[in-house]
């Protein structure tokens, strides 16, 4: 297997852990909390909003743009 | 229902999930609704929204177009945050170490992999998250549901 396909398989690994801890997350009384509760937990501060809120616009602008 | 803090811990609180646990404050919106509740309480935003996700779809690349649209997208959307406060559900307060580090593990993961492939020149070797993703962004239908899935996670994004 070239690196190519190494790294495809790399980034479909991480997507799926993604997925994968976030379901854990749904679990009832789970210690992990969900994606959206993550962020949400970032996004308490207002620096933390901000930020959060830029990182959406830029990534639908990074891959739209392209 | 869900407690993400650390078991005993008397700052643990739990996290909200019914409408009585949610802050009541003036919305343009009315109380708090996903994105899939908004469209159907308010069919001509859904519309407008897919005639927008449609607009960009056709559109193609580095170009002028997408990045007018999405200049004026985003300042719109900063001016209407600014000006229209929203309903949002309540952040945890607390979220519990052990149970946030499976989170910090597949993000260090991504971003550890993404630079790594950048770094060494974002080639087909190499390839980055975009670099993969190009060829399905070269279709339509696939331009119009990002941008549909893109507006979706926003807006549940703004009412955390």
């Amino acid at each position: 297997m070239n690196t190519h396909y190494l790294t495809v398989a790399g980034f479909a690994t991480i997507l799926a852990a993604l997925v994968v801890v976030d379901a854990l997350g749904r679990r009832p009384d789970s210690r992990i909390p969900t994606l959206s509760d993550l962020l949400a937990y970032v996004m308490r501060t207002w620096p933390g909003r901000v930020g959060v809120l830029f990182f959406w616009w830029w990534f639908g602008w990074h891959f739209i743009a392209r | 229902m869900t407690n993400h803090a650390d078991e005993g811990d008397p700052a643990a609180e739990p996290i909200a999930t019914t409408p009585a646990d949610l802050h009541v404050t003036a919305s343009p919106v009315g109380p708090y609704t996903t994105a899939w509740q908004l469209t159907q309480a308010k069919p001509w935003l859904a519309a407008v929204a897919l005639m927008f996700a449609t607009a960009l779809g056709l559109t193609r690349g580095l170009t002028a177009p997408p990045q007018v649209m999405l200049a004026i997208f985003g300042w719109i959307m900063c001016a209407w945050l600014a000006l229209r406060p929203m309903e949002r559900r309540p952040a945890p307060q607390r979220l519990s170490l052990v149970g946030t580090l499976p989170w910090v593990v597949v993000i260090l993961a991504f971003a550890g992999l993404e630079l790594y492939s950048f770094f060494r020149g974002s080639t087909y070797g190499h390839p980055t998250l975009s670099v993969i993703t190009d060829p399905a962004f070269e279709t339509f239908g696939v331009r119009v549901a990002f941008v549909v899935g893109w507006l979706g996670a926003g807006w549940h994004l703004v009412r955390r």
